[in-house]
């Protein structure tokens, strides 16, 4: 258990470029979700709306009609391949200061999304502890 | 606009500053919850600070041991609102401050409960 590809554990939510934030809302209530991902029509990320967009967007004075992609982060988005070990993946999570990774598959697709939470469990922290405090001698 | 505490939907779960984040982890994962309240180990009431998950994996990344106290990464600087400020000021509070969590607290102080982002988040989403 320690590549990222083994903590995906359902397909991703994700929504179309057309999609409004009340779509996303409505996603991330319905899944109870903090993030979801926007991809292009041949399945490719192309951008993240997270709780916080959100509420920063409605503090704004953004409407719920508005399009999701316009308070969306996009580009340079953190994204693993499916056999990126868990420990390198969380440490570029914890220098972004992100709660989410898209999860790829080769082709570049989105395969998943895993969250801080899904390695806070404590499968995770038992094998990202193994790495971190005995490390074996060829690491 | 709707009081914050209409938004509580369970008794806080609370841990205190001598205890591990072992414990922590374990809590945060049995409830399905992002962040734990730590209290005065004394007066079982009074909100110290917020242990959330991002902390737990900061320590990690420290490469702490996770038999390490809790106070040693409880975030510094606590947020509360009290329970009658409307669901409005939440959320600019959770802006202004970078926060997914407020404690949640009466009049004099004591702990009531915690609002997260994703229950600010419903409210305004069905609200707009």
């Amino acid at each position: 258990m320690s590549k990222i590809g083994d903590y995906v554990k359902k397909p991703p939510i994700a929504v179309g470029e057309e999609a409004t934030i009340k779509d996303v809302v409505s996603l991330m209530a319905q899944n109870n979700i903090g993030l979801v991902a926007i991809v292009d029509k041949s399945n490719k990320p192309i951008g993240v709306v997270s709780e916080r967009d959100i509420i920063k967007a409605l503090a704004r004075g953004a409407k719920l009609e508005d399009k999701a992609l316009d308070i969306a982060t996009r580009g340079n988005l953190l994204a693993a391949k499916r056999g990126d070990d868990i420990y390198t993946v969380l440490k570029a999570m914890r220098e972004r200061g992100i709660r989410h990774v898209l999860v790829l598959n080769d082709d570049g697709t989105l395969g998943g999304v895993v969250s801080i939470r899904d390695l806070v469990e404590d499968r995770a922290l038992k094998t990202i502890g193994d790495k971190v405090w005995w490390p074996k001698p060829e690491e | 606009m709707k009081p914050v505490k209409s938004l509580i939907r369970r008794s806080p779960v609370v841990i205190t500053p001598k205890e591990s984040l072992i414990q922590a982890a374990e809590m945060l994962a049995a409830e399905s919850i992002g962040a734990l309240v730590v209290i005065d180990p004394v007066t079982q009431k009074k909100p110290l600070a917020v242990l959330s998950e991002r902390d737990i994996v900061r320590a990690v990344a420290m490469k702490m041991p996770l038999s390490t106290p809790v106070e040693a990464f409880m975030s510094p600087g606590l947020v509360t609102i009290e329970e009658d400020e409307d669901v409005c000021k939440a959320a600019k509070l959770m802006t202004m401050h970078n926060i997914r969590h407020l404690v949640v607290v009466n009049k004099q102080g004591e702990l009531v409960g915690v609002v997260s982002i994703r229950d600010v988040l419903k409210e305004l989403g069905e609200k707009c």
